[in-house]
């Protein structure tokens, strides 16, 4: 009895394993024949905000527009950059912001947002790759400001531009409380 | 009383594993909101692969723990054969559950892209999962030859041993990944104590067990022929001697350049430890090779385990021996002959034909003597012994302990039927060292 359950279980990885790596070994061979003629390769990974639902809520929002505007520019600049590339859009949020319900529901390491002055980005697939280790990172899922750890460099210096400039790449949006 | 106690043993024992599976989903459902943890799609996979690992995890440890072999979980679990079911089906389960949960976790990437789901999947920097990844590659090569490869059994007990190494890795791999498991003191404290006690029962067992398990030496005395490919080796002890209730077994191996050296379980034939008697029928590999023993070879002996104890039960009993089954049974009249007893007792000796009945000389001199009222049962005549065969000879039957020792397809079908004759369910009682 219990064999027939570890066949089931065995086969669904196998396939799913093989598939997986599969597709991604076929799609990567397309998307370098896409970038190519686009002459452009994709810079966000993924975002979870649409681009839709963002220009309808902007008519909606009539407050404290002073401060939001800043947070507007970058975040359709992100837009922009997300459907020139045809990124996939996986979830959605459908505000202005992220609220900080939301931004706390992102609390493990493999769906990890962080909050860096006042804005949630989605470290997720960064994590396996900072140079730091990814624990540096996952305090800091879902919870509490990273800012100064992410100023400080953990309280060992500062991070460098590319650094900063590679985090805008994960940017998510304001989170608004 | 002890037939009731037994029963409900058995279910204490299964019933303690349970708890400590589902113990660390509780923990880590009150951690935070369940609908945060189902709001959506994507969040409910996250959620589900988290909980497959951690009672994959749970499951793992507890099968490492009952690998172990303590005598305390017979008396939990109603013989070390249950232990040996129960390890084989929560491994089962525990490895089915670890093989989804990477699957599951892959989900989200799945949804950005192919690509970013392999990444996930393949080693990388990130080594808290590339101990995972490690854990789960030995676990999938060792369980194929656990569960689909025919092998020899020192073979297999060679490659089980790497799924102790893969548990290692899982352990490490789990404490270290920083995921729920890290912020949840109650959740981390407890599969940190669960999953050592795992490592600890992996070196207690599979690697240090000539240091730690407590083994009696003995040297074989005798060996003598029976029919039926059988030999019954007579063995004098080193030192001390193994003290035990008839009926018991023991775990052994041979120090013979003839023999390989791995653990058996075998069945006492004897009623005392000095001299000690243990019957073997040549069924495979390993017990083929038995018969190449010779006078001085040493024995070592771990044990006795079992609760197959005929004193346990009332003084009226029917005992039914199948094939090589007979064992226990010749140490329980082995004693009777050798100390006064008033035990009634019926002894249905079922074997395929004249040539299987290894003892019967022997068990029809001790009938003479002392109250016992052996039938000699011959497949091959009478066909396969029934429960209503059994009945229509021994009128009293529903007054009686039944016990029960021969081939598993043998003891289910008699148990079966003699639960429709109303016998009670704890007047049987039956000794299963048959894995499967």
């Amino acid at each position: 009895m219990i064999k027939n359950i570890v066949t089931i279980f065995l086969s669904i990885f196998i396939i799913a394993v093989i598939g997986i790596l599969g597709a991604s070994v076929l799609t990567n061979q397309k998307s370098t024949v896409d970038s190519n003629t686009q002459q452009q390769s994709p810079v966000v990974t993924e975002t979870n905000v649409n681009p839709t639902n963002f220009t309808d809520n902007d008519s909606d929002e009539n407050e404290s527009d002073d401060n939001d505007d800043d947070a507007y520019t970058s975040v359709k600049n992100t837009t922009n950059t997300t459907s020139n590339n045809q990124t996939t859009n996986t979830t959605t949020t459908n505000t202005s912001g992220i609220t900080s319900a939301q931004f706390a529901k992102h609390n493990t390491a493999s769906d990890c947002w962080i909050k860096i002055n006042g804005n949630a980005y989605n470290m997720t697939n960064y994590l396996k790759a900072h140079p730091g280790g990814a624990s540096a990172i996952t305090p800091y899922c879902g919870k509490g400001d990273a800012t100064a750890a992410f100023d400080t460099k953990g309280g060992q210096g500062s991070h460098s531009p590319k650094a900063e400039s590679l985090l805008t790449n994960y940017f998510l949006g304001k989170i608004i409380n | 009383m002890n037939n009731n106690t037994e029963t409900a043993k058995k279910y204490y024992g299964q019933t303690i594993l349970y708890i400590l599976t589902l113990l660390p989903v509780f923990f880590w459902l009150i951690q935070k909101p369940i609908s945060q943890r189902f709001s959506n799609l994507n969040i409910i996979t996250l959620s589900l692969g988290q909980v497959s690992g951690l009672v994959g995890m749970a499951l793992f440890s507890l099968a490492m723990i009952l690998s172990a072999r303590l005598k305390i979980f017979e008396r939990v679990f109603n013989g070390v054969n249950s232990v040996y079911v129960d390890h084989h089906f929560i491994g089962g389960i525990a490895f089915s559950l670890l093989l989804i949960h990477p699957l599951l976790l892959a989900y989200t990437y799945l949804l950005i892209s192919f690509k970013e789901a392999a990444l996930f999947l393949l080693p990388s920097v990130f080594w808290p999962q590339n101990y995972g990844i490690i854990a789960l590659c030995i676990m999938i090569i060792a369980l194929v030859i656990t569960f689909y490869m025919t092998i020899k059994y020192q073979v297999w007990k060679f490659s089980h041993k790497f799924l102790g190494l893969a548990f290692v890795f899982a352990f490490v791999h789990m404490m270290l990944i920083g995921s729920d498991i890290a912020l949840n003191q109650p959740l981390k404290i407890y599969l940190f104590v669960l999953g050592m006690l795992g490592v600890t029962s992996f070196f207690y067992r599979a690697l240090f067990n000539r240091f730690f398990v407590r083994r009696l030496k003995y040297v074989v005395n005798d060996i003598v022929s029976l029919p039926d490919n059988t030999i019954e080796i007579e063995a004098t002890p080193k030192d001390k001697a193994l003290n035990f209730i008839p009926g018991q077994f023991v775990f052994m191996n041979f120090v013979s350049k003839n023999v390989s050296n791995e653990y058996h379980p075998f069945s006492i034939s004897s009623a005392s430890g000095n001299p000690i008697r243990i019957a073997i029928k040549e069924l495979g590999d390993y017990t083929n090779k038995i018969k190449n023993i010779q006078k001085g070879d040493l024995i070592n002996i771990e044990g006795p385990y079992g609760n197959f104890n005929f004193k346990n039960y009332s003084k009226k009993q029917t005992w039914i021996a199948g094939g090589i089954g007979i064992t226990p049974f010749m140490s329980m009249l082995r004693y009777i002959k050798e100390n006064n007893s008033d035990y009634d007792i019926d002894l249905y000796y079922s074997v395929k034909d004249e040539s299987g009945l290894i003892f019967k000389d022997e068990i029809e001199k001790i009938a003479l003597d002392k109250k016992v009222n052996v039938v000699l049962w011959r497949s091959n005549i009478n066909g396969f012994i029934s429960a209503q065969s059994i009945k229509d000879k021994t009128k009293d039957l529903l007054d009686r302990d039944i016990l029960i020792c021969g081939p598993l397809v043998m003891m289910t079908a008699l148990k079966k039927q003699f639960v429709q004759l109303g016998v009670k369910r704890n007047k049987i009682h039956s000794e299963e060292f048959q894995l499967y």
